[in-house]
């Protein structure tokens, strides 16, 4: 009796999915925790916590999930005859369906929890320096697209990483970090980072500005060009035994 | 029909080191070979190759007329099954060996499900255990049981036995053989044990320091030399000035490994002095041979 198989890329797209599931899960497990926090103590800088939190701590899960790619994943499926651009095209699927799901349930934590806070705890979820916004339609979407390419870069600079390193060693897997670590960098910056302003205090760039202007494009590009780089050193990597 | 391999002026470095150099053999397909050659002669290397897991940057490789690196179409048909812990069953691993044995059905387009059920039962191996808790030969009997249900027309095994009780290596030559007659396909089994090996190769290739030593048919090989046994000083008398690869003495009787093809006149000649004439063993063959490169190293 014989197995019909499938198509290698939905193979290996079904048996990762559950990678893409961490970084929900993350933000569905501190969101509870940070209720309890919230409701028992309900800490002065709670806005600030729960950007922090939800939006920026499963970068670091994503950025895991990343390294992870490469360095556990590849060899098993490639031994098992999956070509490697079968494997990257995959892990590509898995690597988007874990940053939009991500976002989504980002956006559902934030929604429960924006009823419950204060207008100044509000606004600190908003502009983490402290400026009065509002969580209008416009700075909803410019967060959601800062987070959803925070994680799309955490999980491509991940599997950067993890390639360069497998594929080149330790020393010389450092010199792939200035490419790899490029797009978290321009993801952070070009959309979210505060700059001083004439009178030299802190404000937020005027990001609605930027991120349409050249600020998503920017980040969307270097995004582009880690993923490049990531196929060019995974299509012909070598699989170490 | 199982597919040929060819190999062509194949070259490989790791860095300062090659580990291939300028390797070419083709084998029709079809049979069992034998890859043989010592510690550090390339024999994983080569296998590598074939297997996709590295690129061959100087030469060729095909397996039924294509390339196989990156090849959809060949890799699915090439299994490669290396010694435990690099492969499949990796020491570090926390999968459970079903997974492992989920994951081989999905991909193996000629998977059999039931043989490997009947293997995981005579191999012993649990289902529900993970990979990381099993001792060495029973991520071996792991690695062999995926290797022979995957059926793919071209099976790599190398030093897969690593681990695996007398019992356990018997039961994977029977399964071994027992399945290459009823679906037969290219394998390839790369060993240090040629004496248990030796009599299920139709065909052998030695490799020494990336450099092909030897390509021959196993019988052919066989025909090489002669263990020539009887009375010590028969023997010896006959025996002079042959090249001599190994003697056994029993009381009066003497046994000596001969290497060089025996000519009807001195088989008559053997048979009149009272000398038996045996088959030479692989493992004697191979052993002069690497041996008479070993000055050159």
């Amino acid at each position: 009796m014989t197995t019909p198989p499938i198509r290698p890329e939905r193979l290996v797209f079904r048996r990762l999915l559950w990678l893409a599931l961490l970084p929900m899960g993350y933000v569905v497990f501190m969101g509870a925790v940070n209720m309890i926090v919230f409701t028992a103590v309900r800490p002065a800088a709670i806005g600030d916590n729960l950007l922090m939190w939800f939006v920026h701590n499963p970068m670091w899960v994503c950025f895991t999930i990343g390294v992870l790619l490469t360095t556990f994943f590849l060899k098993r499926y490639v031994m098992q005859g999956v070509t490697r651009r079968q494997f990257l095209t995959a892990a590509t699927a898995v690597a988007v369906v874990a940053a939009v799901g991500t976002l989504l349930v980002v956006a559902v934590a934030l929604a429960l929890y924006s009823p419950m806070l204060r207008p100044e705890e509000l606004s600190l979820l908003v502009s983490p320096m402290g400026e009065t916004a509002s969580l209008d339609a416009v700075t909803g979407s410019l967060i959601a697209a800062n987070a959803l390419l925070g994680y799309v870069a955490a999980l491509f600079v991940g599997a950067l990483m993890g390639a360069g390193f497998y594929r080149f060693g330790v020393w010389r897997g450092l010199l792939v970090l200035p490419v790899a670590l490029l797009p978290l960098l321009v993801a952070e910056l070009s959309l979210w980072n505060p700059i001083p302003d004439e009178a030299g205090s802190l404000q937020l760039l005027d990001v609605g500005a930027l991120a349409f202007g050249y600020g998503l494009p920017l980040s969307a590009a270097t995004l582009l060009l880690a993923w490049a780089v990531n196929y060019l050193l995974t299509r012909d990597i070598p699989i170490r035994l | 029909m199982s597919p040929g391999i060819e190999v062509h002026n194949l070259h490989l470095r790791y860095g300062k080191t090659t580990a291939l150099r300028d390797l070419t053999f083709s084998l029709s397909g079809g049979k069992i070979c034998g890859l043989l050659g010592r510690n550090g002669s390339g024999k994983t290397s080569l296998l590598s190759v074939l297997a996709s897991l590295r690129p061959a940057p100087g030469g060729s490789v095909t397996i039924g007329g294509e390339a196989p690196f990156e090849n959809p179409r060949v890799m699915p048909r090439v299994c490669f099954i290396p010694a435990a812990g690099k492969g499949a069953s990796d020491s570090a691993d926390s999968t459970r060996v079903r997974t492992a044995l989920d994951l081989a059905a999905a991909t193996r387009p000629r998977w059999d499900r039931d043989y490997a059920q009947h293997l995981l039962e005579r191999f012993g191996l649990p289902l529900d255990k993970r990979l990381s808790s099993l001792s060495l030969g029973m991520r071996s009997a792991l690695n062999v049981t995926i290797g022979l249900a995957a059926r793919a027309p071209v099976t790599l095994f190398d030093e897969s036995y690593l681990g695996m009780d007398a019992h356990a290596r018997y039961a994977f030559y029977e399964e071994l053989l027992d399945d290459y007659m009823a679906t037969p396909r290219t394998i390839i089994l790369s060993t240090h044990l040629i004496e248990e090996i030796g009599s299920l190769l139709e065909e052998v290739v030695i490799i020494d320091r990336g450099r092909l030593v030897l390509h021959e048919d196993a019988e052919t090989l066989r025909s090489q030399g002669a263990v020539c046994t009887g009375p010590a000083e028969a023997v010896d008398d006959f025996t002079a000035g042959m090249t001599v690869l190994g003697e056994q003495r029993l009381g009066q009787t003497k046994a000596t490994t001969v290497y060089g093809p025996l000519d009807d006149r001195e088989r008559e000649r053997a048979h009149a002095a009272g000398l038996e004439l045996g088959p030479v063993a692989l493992q004697d063959l191979f052993v002069h041979l690497t041996k008479e490169l070993e000055g050159s190293r």
